[in-house]
């Protein structure tokens, strides 16, 4: 058993057993945190390793953004004479990564031949604290940086740049070095589906999500690092891995689980649908060969139970646990996460009237108790889910956002009512909001 | 698997129509439970919002669910056969098989399907499927480099594309790839396109839906 697996490059840790796999090798991955076990192909063997934990180190695929331009991360000629030209252009919001080994360079070269002339032209710049730094250090030395909106920089190949702002222009004429564009490496899509890990839009392993700073993923004890976390993931790679190492050492000495309930499938239920596979955000699903069913592993579940409400077979509970009786009147749901949190601040008085319950994530509502829970003529439920990208279960406000449009578009249809079920977005410090929000459902004017 | 689709409440209701008391709702646990349109969990949501219709209409009803195994097998339908007699009508949430089936089994009872029965499909993304197979009942995917062209191409052409596809995608809607040029980039990529130079004659379609409503007998099982 190993502590860790590096796919792709390995980090230099003396406390921790290590190996390391090419990233284009690696085929499967099952288990769970504290107890992976990783497949890969070498030498036309397939070959299978235990191990604690996984690090995903790659870096990031780069290309010219301009064509017949250098980029500057590829390092600079040795000529210490004449102008230099940086552009930055990148279309979205620069990376601080990207700010960092650009503006360093520039500022080498000032400090290698004071006397010459160094420009750096961007679109935009990105800061973190050690960019900042770098940024005033070398606007002293003497690098005359320039912001031009887009169109307004012309770029004529092998050495000429004309700047215009507002009525003024300016020719520049020297070596130009261009910032690459960043891309995933072509690897990551694949790991991240053996894997199992939600990636962000751009291709990455760390989806953008508040709960996944700084380098952890859906799934727990798989962490992504430098260019395999995401657009920005290096400039802050040695706290980065700092903070990833000390998470594998209490893996490794002390590995709890993050919830206290069991959930258990009944393998007598169990049809292998394979359906709570794929809805689990944090992939604690796996078949058990030997009972012939689907498995909640306990320390990889992070409790939202998306699993439970999403089995079309019902098969899957929480040990022990009692059922909540069919609510009547105004009934709230109430995310743990986010309106759940905010309740607790808010006047008790602001509650009355209400049967507010706790729920584990929106997505563990089910159409069919929410049509149980609406019988009487009076009934109405209030949902509250968190806010996109601030959901710990990565896309279970989205679930939840579905089951709700699915159960009024049906209600809507029968004339049924088309207010009857509500879902809203909260977060933790909104209590004020959420005591509006209740008010104003109460009085009928969501 | 057989991949349904549970049909519009409102369609329901209209189908259950007046004059009975009881109805039995009956989930399948094999293909459309995988297919998220007639197990147990949408078998008892279709139950609470028939209770919620038909308690807003004042309309006393008993409404019961039950979810079997299979119910293109007699077995797992005499399992709750008492329960079907004692119903007025028979909600099926199994493909049109399973909806016949009971029928067969219980000739006085009035059962209406619950599903559109959609197609033969895979699993791509929780909750989408897409038809790879029809059923054709001669299998030729070994000539067409393991992409069926009979199901893949809106038209079932066997010797190459419509002059309709472009960039890939079908001219009958642009969701649909061209069955065609998945398959010659197969073949292309596993460097087999020769195969594709033999004349493919016409389809015998007697297998098929053309030669009448099929059987099938496994002689070392069923002797007739």
């Amino acid at each position: 058993m190993y502590d860790v697996i590096f796919i792709g490059n390995p980090v230099d840790t003396p406390s921790l057993e290590t190996m390391q796999v090419e990233p284009g090798k690696i085929t499967n991955c099952k288990g769970k945190v504290g107890d992976y076990a990783l497949r890969y192909r070498e030498n036309g063997k397939v070959k299978e390793v235990k191990t604690r934990a996984i690090i995903v180190n790659l870096p990031h695929q780069q290309e010219e953004s301009f064509p017949n331009l250098p980029v500057f991360s590829e390092g600079l000629k040795t000529d210490r004479e004449g102008t230099l030209i940086f552009i930055q252009d990148n279309e979205e919001i620069a990376p601080a990564f990207v700010n960092g080994v650009g503006i360093k360079k520039a500022l080498q070269a000032v400090k290698y031949n004071p006397s010459r002339l160094v420009y750096y032209f961007y679109r935009s710049l990105r800061f973190t604290e050690g960019t900042d730094q770098l940024y005033e250090e070398a606007r002293q030395a003497g690098v005359a940086f320039f912001r031009y909106e887009q169109g307004k920089l012309e770029i004529n190949p092998p050495d000429k740049v004309t700047y215009t702002r507002g009525g003024a222009t300016m020719d520049v004429e020297g070596k130009i070095y261009t910032a690459p564009l960043l891309k995933p490496a072509p690897e990551l899509e694949k790991l991240a589906r053996v894997l199992r890990i939600i990636p962000n839009e751009d291709g990455y392993l760390q989806a953008e999500n508040v709960y996944l700073a700084p380098t952890l993923t859906g799934r727990r004890g798989i962490y992504a690092v430098g260019g395999a976390r995401s657009l920005n993931g290096l400039s802050g790679f040695e706290e980065e891995i700092k903070f990833t190492l000390e998470e594998i050492e209490t893996i490794k000495n002390n590995l709890q689980p993050l919830v206290e309930d069991d959930r258990e499938v009944d393998d007598r239920k169990c049809i292998l649908c394979y359906t709570c596979f794929r809805v689990c955000p944090h992939a604690a699903l796996e078949e058990n060969k030997e009972q012939d069913a689907m498995e909640v592993q306990k320390e990889a579940c992070w409790g939202c139970n998306a699993c439970i409400s999403h089995c079309p077979a019902g098969a899957i509970s929480i040990v022990d646990e009692q059922e909540d009786e069919k609510g009547s009147g105004l009934q709230v749901f109430m995310c743990e996460n986010s309106a759940a949190t905010a309740r607790k601040k808010m006047p008790q008085e602001d509650l009355e009237g209400f049967i507010s319950r706790e729920i584990p994530c929106s997505c563990s509502i089910r159409k069919e108790d929410i049509y149980a829970s609406l019988q009487d003529p009076e009934d109405r439920i209030l949902i509250l889910g968190c806010f996109e990208e601030s959901c710990k279960h990565l896309e279970g406000d989205q679930r939840g956002q579905r089951i709700v449009d699915e159960v009024n578009e049906t209600l809507a249809s029968l004339e049924l009512g088309e207010d009857k079920v509500r879902f809203e977005r909260l977060s933790p410090p909104m209590e004020q909001d959420l005591a509006n929000l209740l008010n104003r459902w109460r009085e009928g004017q969501l | 698997m057989i991949v349904g689709q549970q049909k519009k409440a409102e369609e329901i209701i209209k189908m259950l129509g007046e004059g009975w008391e009881s109805l039995l709702i009956v989930g399948c646990g094999t293909c459309v439970t995988v297919s998220l349109a007639g197990g147990e969990r949408e078998v008892e949501a279709l139950a609470n919002l028939l209770q919620l219709y038909y308690g807003k209409k004042g309309k006393k009803v008993t409404i019961s669910t039950d979810t079997i195994t299979r119910q293109c097998d007699f077995e797992f339908i005499d399992d709750i056969g008492e329960k079907i007699e004692d119903h007025d009508i028979i909600l099926s949430l199994a493909c049109g098989v399973g909806v016949q089936h009971i029928v067969e089994r219980h000739p006085q009872k009035i059962v209406f399907p619950g599903l559109n029965t959609s197609f033969y499909g895979a699993t791509t993304a929780v909750g989408e499927w897409v038809e790879r197979c029809i059923g054709c009942g001669e299998c030729i995917l070994d000539r067409f480099g393991g992409v069926c062209p009979v199901a893949r191409c809106s038209k079932s052409l066997l010797n190459g594309p419509c002059g309709g596809s472009q960039d890939g995608k079908c001219e009958v809607d642009d969701d649909i790839d061209c069955g065609w040029e998945l398959i010659f980039n197969r073949m292309k990529d596993l460097d087999i396109l020769d195969k594709l130079l033999v004349f493919e004659d016409p389809k015998d379609w007697q297998p098929y839906r053309d030669g009448g409503p099929r059987k099938l007998v496994n002689k070392e099982y069923y002797d007739e």
